[in-house]
């Protein structure tokens, strides 16, 4: 296996003045090309470990490393090249009178050049689809729009990690699944994704790892079917799993083991086709 | 930021000074505020600075004061200090004449009670922050006006509660930041005229997203009867007692003699 692009090392972390502890010696190692979520309940530390991913947030013990590099020794625009991060609520972040200027406002921060920033919105805005909203002003934009043009301005910078906190939140099933196949693309084209989410379906459909975190502890760590399949643990970080894989799970026991969505949707298509 | 949270949070804790009426506290701080804009003498202005400071110790909130306020005197009178020899012609005892700086021992005295007018200010403001919760005081005043004055308590409930929401709004502040910085936006660090540049985005979506949250919590009070009838209950129903007025007293004292300083001749600082 190739070396992880990003490894936490025995994190702590402590919100000051407050002194609320946030992260209890929290590891985890994540390679190139994953498609992670992480899950649990409000407040179990989902936000702020990715906020250690593109150094927002220094550790209080411990280390985060990205590409090689130490987070406490880096800023937050170093690290921007090589770890996106969307935020929940695009509206957090959207300020350019143009959708064009929105998304290239990263690539000037990062210093390219001008063609190349012309030609990056381009392809980032084809790629959401936006294309036709290139000189439209972004606060007329749907939400769902809105969401995915927050995407497109961390895209443009090109970064190989994206962290999507919560990218689903506000949106319809439609705006959803949209969101989510985009997601897919990207990680079938080689981004990493770090995604922090409480839509345990999404989670099932397209994350192939599952990281759950409780009051700051990680808790659970593995392959979607397996992490889900641990239903008494899951219970303990008020997380649960969709029906289908409960369902599974309740299969099992007349041996059954492909505990997927596509698995479960196969037996039931050969159990229709009296196969 | 997380200064003035730590602030507001401890504004909710329980001490003899925190238990005076919000409104009486109210009182005291006008008077306080009024004092440096009357006299600029050291002694009176440093007296009244000093006793505020001892009372925080009563109050439950001597640590966090004395480090909140160790860290903005140095730069207050610093900052007078260091600029009011540019200003300030007069004075007899030379220490440095050079070019245009004319630094006097007599111009050194007058700077420092000039920074000693705001750090009184800045002192009698924070302990009032420190040691009054903004809902009560909101409650105090709406009940004041509905059932003492029989004015509308809307406004002035309105008005104080919207004080309620700082929090939120430095927590989107925060946000807003990290996500710029997240899109290689350098902030910090460059000086004041960058840092100025960079941070006039920031406050496109800190307004709009203020705008979205007043728009809903507008409509949610009116989904919950705000202002449908001229009287509403008031569960508290506060009477002023001997410690309110004393409170009262004190800041009513401290401006009465300061504007007696002025009548009298000795109200300017004393060189």
């Amino acid at each position: 296996m190739s070396e992880p692009i990003i490894r936490v090392q025995g994190l702590w972390h402590v919100y000051m003045p407050m002194e609320q502890l946030a992260l209890k010696d929290v590891n985890l190692e994540i390679y190139p090309g994953e498609f992670i979520a992480l899950v649990g309940q409000n407040g179990s530390g989902k936000t702020t470990l990715v906020k250690h991913f593109n150094g927002l947030l220094k550790p209080t013990r411990g280390a985060v490393i990205v590409n090689g590099k130490d987070t406490r020794n880096a800023s937050v625009s170093e690290l921007a090249s090589t770890v996106g991060y969307v935020f929940q609520n695009p509206d957090h972040q959207i300020f350019a009178e143009t959708v064009r200027e929105e998304v290239s406002f990263g690539p000037k921060n990062l210093g390219f050049d001008s063609n190349r920033i012309k030609e990056t919105t381009e392809r980032v805005l084809a790629q959401v689809g936006l294309s036709e909203y290139i000189d439209e002003m972004p606060f007329t934009l749907g939400r769902g729009q809105r969401q995915r043009l927050a995407v497109a301005s961390v895209l443009s910078m090109e970064p190989s990690v994206l962290i999507i906190d919560e990218p689903t939140t506000g949106l319809d099933w439609g705006e959803s699944v949209r969101m989510m196949e985009l997601v897919r693309t990207l990680n079938e084209k080689g981004h990493t994704i770090i995604m922090t989410t409480h839509n345990m379906a999404i989670v099932a459909l397209y994350a192939k790892r599952v990281c759950v975190l409780r009051l700051g502890e990680k808790i659970l760590d593995g392959p979607t079917s397996c992490v889900f399949k641990e239903v008494e643990k899951l219970k303990t970080a008020f997380v649960s799993p969709p029906q289908l894989f409960r369902l599974s799970d309740l299969m099992q026991a007349h041996e059954f083991d492909d505990c997927t969505v596509d698995g479960v949707t196969r037996y039931f298509l050969r159990l229709l086709k009296g196969e | 930021m997380s200064a003035v949270l730590e602030m507001l949070e401890t504004a909710k804790k329980q001490s003899p000074v925190h238990a005076v009426d919000p409104r009486a506290k109210s009182l005291w701080l006008f008077f306080l505020i009024i004092v440096p804009i009357v006299t600029t003498n050291q002694w009176i202005l440093g007296t009244i600075t000093l006793f505020i400071l001892l009372l925080a110790p009563v109050a439950g909130i001597g640590r966090k004061l004395y480090r909140l306020l160790l860290t903005t005197y140095p730069v207050l009178v610093g900052f007078i200090m260091l600029t009011w020899p540019f200003f300030y012609k007069g004075g007899t005892r030379v220490l440095l004449d050079w070019a245009f700086i004319h630094v006097t021992v007599e111009g050194v005295i007058y700077a420092f009670a000039m920074g000693l007018r705001i750090v009184m200010a800045v002192t009698a403001c924070t302990f009032f922050v420190m040691t009054t919760d903004i809902m009560e005081l909101a409650s105090a005043v709406g009940e004041s006006c509905q059932n003492r004055f029989g004015w509308s308590f809307t406004w002035p409930l309105m008005i104080i509660s919207s004080f309620k929401f700082l929090p939120e709004l430095m927590g989107d502040f925060i946000t807003i930041e990290q996500s710029f910085l997240s899109r290689g936006a350098v902030i910090r660090g460059h000086g004041v005229v960058h840092w100025l540049k960079s941070v006039v985005p920031l406050f496109i979506p800190l307004i709009d997203s203020t705008l979205r949250r007043a728009q809903n919590i507008a409509t949610a009070l009116q989904l919950k009867a705000f202002g449908a009838n001229k009287k509403r209950t008031f569960f508290v129903e506060r009477h002023m007692g001997a410690r309110d007025y004393l409170f009262i007293l004190s800041g009513a004292a401290a401006l009465a003699f300061a504007i007696y300083a002025r009548i009298a001749g000795f109200g300017h600082a004393i060189l």
